[in-house]
């Protein structure tokens, strides 16, 4: 293997039986030690992860502290640490396949045009949770996939999500350079309580602004551990207007075009939404509201 | 003339269909393959005649390409045509040209280039455009799409059924084992084959069908700055009439298209035509005309699948 790798876990106040697994998840990698770097970025923790993570196993292994809380942040400062030519993102609750180095190493090398990728993210609940959740597990970020996909442009089915994304050198340092530029797009991911989700899509778009290509690819497998209290209606139902949200935001920074549905559309599809079963109809107001939010938002200051 | 020998595989077989054409124009789209900088003994030539009133064998000399053969193919149709240009070929790669394309001339040598750098890649092309015999009228623009004129401003590819990405029939490029299926395809499922235009038909879905079986496989199509063809456009096409006969079958064979391919085709509701037919009123009187002859296709399309004709 050719290239280094350089895995960055970002985490703040994990759950400290998730981070275990996860740990382990990267401790039982079948691809050599020397082939990958491991960087902790600690997102002001009020315990240091330090304190709890057992890191001695893997020689090129090291903990970052950054202060500044939120994801894109602790994002940031790991692309600005790492040295590898391929940057893999790796949450606290998200446990990688043993061969995920190694075929990402793969892939690296069998798609030069594609710079960003990621793969099938399966869910494993600590709860059994109710039969409804299941229709709503993308925003668990649970993502099937059924074959190989990928894209020159942003299409639905292509875009890799956060749990196992994989971008080369170029494509995090061009995000780095583009939220220098634009540092409102900090506001995209989570921070604290606030549930921002599309800071990993505009990671991956990133390739696409230098006219590479993104995917998935089956090869590609994590698991995504999901706790009782992300299984609450209240929960989704937060998740899926940040969700609506900050997509509309992402797509007005990145100077996409928009849909700005009139009043009257609006009506509609509040009465439509009104017809559907209890736990539907609040989750598509939230998307409703959510949406909306995005629309009326007028950046951070 | 020489047959390619058996068992001889070229680079690239370049398939021209034709139904008699205007001589003006196929030799222009013949010139342009002699100019072609990828050495003539890398590809092959095949010049399919689907039934001409006078043979074209007779009337246009291939001999000065070393692999280049007359093949006729009686069966009237476009699909008919392609799939014995298949059977016939020989080549690893397979490049349509209609008999109005001029390729430009690094076409055939860029274009197993692109191939070579993106094995992934099942069905490619380019950017395609306009030579005018005489000024067109200024809304021309907005049916640039039905005249098969496409600007490729950037390098776009996916192994996903998405038209944006889709090379259209002008200097598409497949690979063999594409074709073929393709060429299966079309004979188990003839609802495939009413995706072409057959004689005193305009245009169909046929290229998109050919370029989407690369997806069936599993590999890419995409559309490539570096693939530039002109596509030669007699005055007769830019009558609004011939325009809007053309708008009509095509939205007619994009639904069509879509039934075959998708699980959920988007069939218009009947309130939906009568709000399109309604707001309609609202556009400029080309654009009016041309959204009505869509309307109606799309109507003729509704009806057809209702009454289960897409199955």
């Amino acid at each position: 293997m050719s290239r280094l790798q350089s895995v960055i876990l970002c985490t703040k106040d994990p759950r400290p039986h998730h981070m275990r697994r996860t740990i382990e998840g990267l401790r039982t990698q079948i691809a050599p030690k020397d082939s990958w770097e491991l960087i902790l970025i600690d997102n002001a923790s009020h315990t240091p992860v330090a304190e709890f993570c057992d890191l001695s196993w893997h020689s090129g292994a090291r903990v970052v502290q950054e202060g500044t809380v939120g994801l894109t942040n602790a994002r940031l400062r790991g692309i600005v640490e790492a040295r590898g030519e391929i940057l893999v993102f790796v949450d606290d609750d998200t446990v990688l396949a043993p061969d995920f180095l190694v075929e990402t190493a793969r892939i690296a090398d069998a798609w030069p045009t594609i710079g960003a990728w990621g793969g099938r993210v399966r869910g494993e609940y600590d709860h059994n949770p109710e039969t409804w959740v299941h229709r709503y597990q993308s925003l668990l970020t649970i993502r099937e996939l059924d074959r190989d996909r990928w894209s020159s442009f942003p299409t639905p089915g292509a875009i890799p999500c956060g749990a196992g994304l994989c971008v080369r050198r170029a494509v995090g340092q061009a995000y780095l350079a583009a939220l220098e530029a634009q540092p409102s797009r900090r506001l995209l991911d989570r921070r604290g309580t606030l549930l921002g989700s599309c800071g990993d899509l505009d990671l991956a778009f990133c390739a696409v602004d230098l006219e590479l290509g993104i995917g998935r690819f089956l090869a590609l497998e994590v698991v995504h551990l999901i706790p009782r209290s992300r299984t609450t209606l209240t929960y989704l139902e937060k998740a899926q207007e940040w969700n609506a949200f900050s997509e509309v935001v992402l797509r007005r920074a990145r100077g996409w075009t928009v849909d700005r549905p009139s009043r009257a559309r609006r009506m509609i599809e509040y009465a439509r939404a009104m017809r559907l079963p209890a736990i539907d109809r609040r989750m598509r107001i939230a998307w409703l509201r959510g949406q909306q939010g995005g629309l009326d938002y007028r950046g951070p200051h | 003339m020489s047959q390619t020998a058996p068992g001889h595989a070229v680079d690239i077989s370049v398939l021209v269909c034709t139904r008699n054409p205007r001589p003006r124009h196929l030799e222009r789209a013949i010139e342009a393959l002699r100019a072609q900088t990828l050495a003539p003994k890398s590809w092959e030539l095949l010049l399919v005649d689907n039934g001409s009133d006078a043979p074209l064998a007779a009337r246009f000399d291939l001999s000065w390409h070393p692999h280049a053969r007359h093949v006729r193919e009686d069966d009237a149709g476009l699909v008919p045509a392609r799939v014995c240009g298949i059977r016939e070929s020989s080549g690893k790669s397979l490049v349509f040209v209609d008999d109005d394309n001029v390729l430009n001339r690094d076409y055939l040598e860029r274009a197993l280039q692109i191939g070579a750098e993106q094995p992934h890649l099942g069905a490619w092309g380019g950017a395609v455009v306009g030579e005018f015999e005489e000024t067109p009228p200024d809304w021309i623009h907005d049916v640039r799409g039905l005249l098969s004129l496409r600007e490729v401003p950037q390098n776009r590819w996916t192994n996903l059924p998405v038209l944006k990405a889709a090379p259209c029939g002008v200097g598409l490029v497949v690979r063999r084992r594409v074709a073929l299926a393709y060429a299966d395809g079309v004979s188990t499922r003839p609802l495939r084959r009413r995706l072409g235009p057959r004689p005193g038909e305009l245009t169909g879905h046929d290229d998109f069908d050919l370029a989407f079986s690369a997806c069936d496989l599993g590999l890419g199509m995409g559309r490539f700055t570096a693939l530039v063809a002109t596509h030669l456009i007699p005055p007769e096409r830019t009558d609004l009439a011939y325009l809007e006969r053309m708008q009509e079958c095509t939205a007619y064979s994009e639904l069509l298209f879509w039934s075959i391919r998708s699980k959920r085709p988007p069939i218009p509701s009947r309130l939906r035509l009568f709000i399109d037919h309604i707001r309609s009123l609202g556009l400029s009187r080309v654009r009016r005309r041309l959204r009505r002859a869509e309307l109606a296709g799309l109507k003729m399309a509704r009806r057809d699948f209702v009454q289960g004709r897409f199955e």
